[in-house]
């Protein structure tokens, strides 16, 4: 089969949720017919050759499925009744290997290894491997209590260019804490080299730059508790914050300063172009932000434009001074409600400084539902709707009147 | 065994019968009587009913069969042990023989003179409802001297009767056990405790669990016996005599899974199912009206989080995909969820999680769907498990246990390193669990796309019957990376590592 077709029936399986399934193997790759899926035979061989340096089992039917790796993407699993190995499709390497065996007894595991060995089995087992180990530095080695009567050993590497490490790119070991032996490990080596190392922005401006930033939106950060260089993939996280959308990472790598800031959210992540101080992207924990940490995005509001969207055109109405304050602050308390399909009788756009938020109102589903978000003049669509209330109808009547 | 003479089609035969073990009484028969042949178990599929064939030898007279492993009242007049003879199928519940078979009389004889031989010699049908009794075949000849079998039955001349001890067997279940509440089942980790006896034919074969009349459980995944070698894995066997060997009662273990091919709130009689070699199906006497009770609530905070509601969604088929009757969704408040928590097994919710609040001191705390920054009253949107564990103490006997609770909350699991295992310990799952575990996390958990892919990961894999400690690694090991911490958190399961959510452990 050729790759385009191949890469076709690839994606309609994964698009139709179908785990692909080529004819099974017996123990050794001999005798086994060529079957769809290219590179097949080079992995089951790497796959029993792995086994075979790790002293697993690899007897048995071999059978081989494509496994969703994030959303869009895959890797291509072989694996026995005792172990299971994942393929990037693209370069053949391998990204995950997982000790199937380990699983099926019930474990008490206490530490009894040194960090001395863990490391150095961890290292044994990537090169057994053929994880290319250049640029990759060893970033933290520890046994870790994964449930209550037991441990395991994680040895964490990470990618490194030009002296500054990923954050995004790297290896998880997991050994049995009594004899190092291998449960299981994955790699992700992105090879994405950042557009830029250089750093002109020193930590205590990338934290005003942050610090500024996060306000404009609402967000109190306080003072950082961590900072580190780390080569980021940009999400623009939190522009996606309110729009019912996800962040997802861009394909380009930027150094960034990583910080780390206890508020709102215990865990709140900034991430600061080392180069020109813009705010690439972030995180935040599932904690309840502190109160008080959290504002009005729209304290900066310069106008508010309602633009009809029945009828014959009109021109835009723009709202400013106290009625403009008024609506904003009614926006900020409506209540989030589950989106519906309407129509909407007119669009509100509010303008705060760098960004405008672009509402579609529904006075007869009593909807006001953010339609798009707009940075810098990047825009970001939105779903979030929120159910208005007979004070903030009332003001954008006035609004449309005005 | 007493002999039984001149009996013919009058009730008094029929007593007296009762009095020995069972007979067939033939008059005349000009025979060849083949035993080996004449004991064939063809279980139609899908019926406890047993059926023997005896051939090929005509006999142009009367055959009663009488066993002791059934009372009178059995034969004739109990629902679901009825014993008649006959050469169609009896569906279970009839109440004489008399009705099913032309040929015989109104006391279930065959009429005189008639021939009855080859295809349509009677086949004998039966519901096994006892273990170790022989069914004995008697056969009264009017001329003995006609009688020349060249088998191993016994000729009890003069009493002109022949009889034959046959090995019926039987296949009991007993000791249903896992997460049973009343007559529901749920989970995985269930088992029935089997007791095979003088079974006909050894079995040495897969098992398979049926309800009703539809298949539960079956293959390797999903059923799980443990076999007199004590190898484990799927099958069963007997020995020579059709015994389960000695060995002890663990070895007569069958576990199974309830999640595999009928949905939640399918009823039915639960029965086990082998095939022996050289036979049909056979199945066990079955436990009467069992009920699937798998269901799966699944919640996530889409207002105040970037992925709960994507998350919750994912969740939600995943749980249907493993037949859970899933209730998704994003917009249940505090008062609902604490109302709702009784009717579930499974539990799944995305949002935000606290520890140690003023108003729950020493408590971790899961927020509804509707708290976060906007909404911060505690009274209106903190669920502390306190009130978890209240909720769950009024699930009523008839509501199973959580087989699996995950709260992809920050500190769910633990606080600043420690582990804290109230919330778990709310959803009635402790260290001594066992097929049951709570997945959380110690500290933060950041609500990122990485955190969704993890999750996808982690339910994927217990989608594919894999334990939820593999299921957690592969996750880590795929997801996260090396910086799963930082940017997933530090899951922690607590009860049971190896439960699975499909599929039996083994």
């Amino acid at each position: 089969m050729s790759k385009p077709i191949l890469y076709l029936l690839v994606c309609y399986c994964m698009l139709a949720g179908i785990v692909l399934c080529p004819p099974s193997v017996q123990g050794s790759i001999a005798d086994r017919e060529d079957n769809q899926l290219s590179g097949t035979t080079l992995n089951i061989e790497k796959a029993i050759n792995f086994g075979k340096a790790m002293g697993w089992n690899t007897d048995g039917k071999y059978e081989q499925r494509f496994v969703q790796h994030g959303l869009r993407s895959s890797l291509l699993e072989v694996h026995n009744e005792d172990y299971a190995v994942d393929f990037d499709e693209s370069t053949g390497q391998i990204r995950r290997v997982s000790n199937n065996r380990f699983y099926r007894s019930k474990h008490q595991l206490r530490v009894a290894i040194d960090k001395n060995t863990a490391n150095k089995k961890a290292i044994g087992y990537l090169q057994a491997a053929g994880i290319p180990l250049d640029n990759i530095e060893l970033y933290d080695s520890r046994s870790a209590q994964y449930s209550q009567d037991s441990y395991q050993w994680y040895v964490r590497f990470r990618r490194v260019y030009d002296g500054y490490p990923y954050y995004f790119s790297g290896i998880l070991v997991i050994l049995n804490p009594e004899d190092a032996s291998l449960i299981g490990f994955g790699c992700n080596l992105s090879a994405l080299k950042p557009l830029s190392t250089d750093v002109k922005v020193d930590k205590a401006a990338a934290v005003e730059c942050a610090r500024t930033y996060m306000a404009e939106m609402g967000y109190d950060i306080s003072v950082p508790t961590f900072a580190e260089l780390l080569i980021v993939q940009p999400d623009d996280y939190w522009e996606y914050i309110g729009t019912g959308d996800i962040a997802e990472p861009q394909d380009i790598a930027q150094l960034a300063w990583v910080l780390r800031f206890n508020a709102p959210w215990d865990v709140t992540e900034v991430w600061v172009d080392a180069e020109n101080g813009n705010v690439l992207g972030g995180s935040r924990s599932k904690s309840m932000p502190v109160k008080g940490s959290i504002s009005s995005p729209f304290a900066s509001t310069a106008q508010v434009e309602c633009m009809p969207q029945v009828g014959r055109p009109l021109a835009a109405k723009i709202v400013k001074g106290d009625l403009c304050k008024a609506v904003v602050s009614q926006i900020s308390n409506l209540k989030r409600t589950d989106a519906a399909k309407c129509n909407f009788s007119a669009r509100i756009k509010v303008d705060c400084g760098s960004r405008s938020y672009t509402y579609g109102y529904s006075p007869a589903n009593h909807l006001l539902v953010l339609l798009e978000k707009s940075y810098k003049g990047k825009a970001y669509k939105a779903k979030s709707a929120f159910k208005t209330t007979a004070e903030i109808e009332q003001l954008l009547s006035l609004c449309a009147g005005a | 065994m007493l002999p039984i003479l001149s009996i013919r089609k009058n009730w008094l035969s029929r007593l007296l019968a009762m009095a020995s073990l069972s007979l067939i009484v033939c008059q005349s028969p000009a025979i060849a009587v083949d035993w080996s042949k004449a004991l064939a178990i063809t279980c139609g599929t899908g019926n406890p009913i047993r059926t023997m064939t005896i051939s090929p030898f005509a006999v142009d007279n009367e055959v009663q069969i009488y066993s002791a492993a059934l009372t009178d009242q059995d034969r004739y007049y109990s629902n679901g042990k009825y014993t008649y003879v006959g050469d169609s199928f009896c569906a279970m519940g009839c109440y004489s023989w008399n009705v099913l078979h032309s040929d015989m009389t109104s006391s279930g004889i065959w009429k005189d003179g008639i021939s009855i031989g080859g295809s349509a010699w009677p086949s004998v049908y039966w519901t096994p409802t006892e273990v170790s009794n022989d069914l004995t075949i008697w056969f009264t000849a009017n001329d003995i001297a006609e009688m020349q079998p060249g088998d191993t039955g016994t000729r009890d001349d003069p009493a002109r009767t022949w009889t034959k001890a046959i090995r019926t067997g039987a296949m009991f279940i007993n000791n249903l056990s896992g997460n049973v509440a009343g007559s529901n089942i749920s989970g995985t980790g269930l088992s029935v405790m089997a007791n095979i006896d003088n079974m006909h034919y050894s079995v040495n074969n897969g098992v398979s669990v049926s309800l009703g009349t539809s298949d539960l459980a079956t293959g390797t995944s999903h059923v799980y016996a443990y076999d007199h070698a004590a190898t484990g894995y799927t099958t069963v066997a007997t020995d020579a005599n059709g015994d389960w060997p000695a060995g002890g009662t663990t070895q007569q273990k069958i576990c199974f899974d309830s999640t595999h091919l009928l949905s939640d709130g399918t009823t039915g009689t639960l029965r086990i199912k082998v095939a022996p070699s050289g036979s049909t199906e056979y199945y066990s006497i079955p436990i009467s009206d069992i009920t699937i009770y798998n269901k799966a609530y699944v919640l996530g905070n889409d207002l105040s989080t970037s992925v709960g509601a994507d998350a919750a969604s994912l969740v939600g088929v995943y749980a249907r995909d493993m037949k859970h009757n899933s209730n998704c969704t994003i917009s249940d408040y505090k008062s609902f969820i604490l109302s709702n928590i009784p009717t579930y097994t499974v539990f799944y919710m995305y949002s935000h999680g606290s520890w140690n609040l003023a108003e729950y001191p020493n408590e971790t705390v899961l927020w509804d769907c509707y708290g976060g920054p906007g909404d911060w009253n505690i009274t209106d949107h903190a669920i502390p498990s306190s009130l978890i564990a209240t909720a769950v103490g009024n699930k009523s006997s008839s509501q199973p246990a959580y087989n699996f609770v995950h709260i992809d909350s920050c500190y769910s699991a633990g606080y600043d390193g420690v582990q804290h295992t109230d919330m778990a310990s709310a959803f009635g799952i402790t260290s001594s669990s066992t097929n049951r575990a709570f997945l959380g996390f110690i500290g933060t958990s950041l609500d990122t796309l990485d955190n969704y892919n993890w999750v996808a990961e982690v339910w994927s894999s217990l989608q594919a019957g894999q334990t939820i400690n593999q299921a957690v690694n592969d996750a880590n090991t795929l997801i996260g990376s090396n910086y799963v911490v930082e940017k997933v958190g530090q899951a922690s399961i607590i009860g049971d590592p190896s439960t699975t959510l499909h599929k039996v452990y083994k």
